[in-house]
């Protein structure tokens, strides 16, 4: 939808948002680091980042990125990838170590060299909700590129039912609000019900 | 309630101010609400950012 002054969000299919935004510092660094992710494996941005990027008035530290669990092939070279774009991890120098934490269920963090924030927290997927939230992903085209977030219906009610800080209420709120004409409100309570 | 701090108070007009907010971006073009929300954005992580010690 446009008008004179400019667009405004909306799917341009049912898996498909499109969003003109300015970018902020943060989707520059969610862009960078998913270009490269994106070669390697399938991933699904979830959680604060998810309200940011639809315009909450907030920042945050960390990007929470689930991906698909891989080999150790796959991911030595998604982690070589990483640091020939002068990435790095920080809070576990080994490579070794780093898959070993990832299977082992634990998240680790990947920063800029020489940066500690922004950082994505990296974990691979371990629960049917995660494994559901990569299923049914939708993309986000900016004018930066694209990437894949969990669907707004999933990321509320997470939030309202499991993580229910202030500050995830007021995100869930923010995004029932702005796609309060998007969002399938039956698949909104069925996940609500799911997870209580 | 703290004497000096009405924290459910607080809490309320904090909510209240999520949904003006979100109903301005759901209602505003993207390039409209994104260059008010950069600024927060930006300054905001550009406050946390730190250089760390050298890594190589």
């Amino acid at each position: 939808m446009s008008n004179h002054l400019g667009n405004k969000m909306e799917f341009i299919d049912k898996k498909t948002i499109k969003l003109d935004k300015i970018p902020t510092l943060l989707d520059e660094f969610v862009i960078d680091f998913t270009k490269i992710l994106q070669k390697h494996a399938k991933y699904v941005i979830v959680s604060g980042y998810v309200s940011i990027l639809f315009g909450r008035s907030r920042a945050t530290e960390d990007i929470d990125i689930i991906v698909e669990k891989m080999s150790k092939n796959k991911f030595y070279n998604f982690y070589s990838d990483l640091q020939k774009n002068g990435y790095w991890c920080v809070n576990i120098e080994s490579k070794d170590e780093i898959l070993r934490m990832l299977l082992d269920g634990f998240a680790v963090r990947l920063a800029k060299k020489r940066n500690i924030i922004p950082n994505v927290e990296f974990k691979f997927v371990k629960n049917s909700v995660e494994k559901h939230a990569i299923k049914t992903n939708l993309d986000v085209i900016m004018p930066i590129g694209k990437i894949k977030i969990s669907n707004i219906e999933l990321q509320i009610a997470y939030k309202e039912k499991i993580l229910k800080s202030d500050k995830d209420l007021e995100d869930a709120k923010h995004l029932e609000m702005v796609f309060k004409d998007k969002i399938n409100n039956r698949l909104l309570e069925k996940y609500r019900k799911m997870l209580e | 309630m703290n004497q000096w701090f009405d924290k459910a108070r607080n809490r309320k007009e904090r909510m209240e101010f999520v949904e003006l907010w979100a109903e301005y971006v759901r209602t505003h073009p993207d390039k409209n609400w994104s260059k008010q929300q950069k600024v927060i954005v930006d300054s905001q992580l550009k406050s946390l950012i730190t250089p760390n010690k050298k890594v190589d």
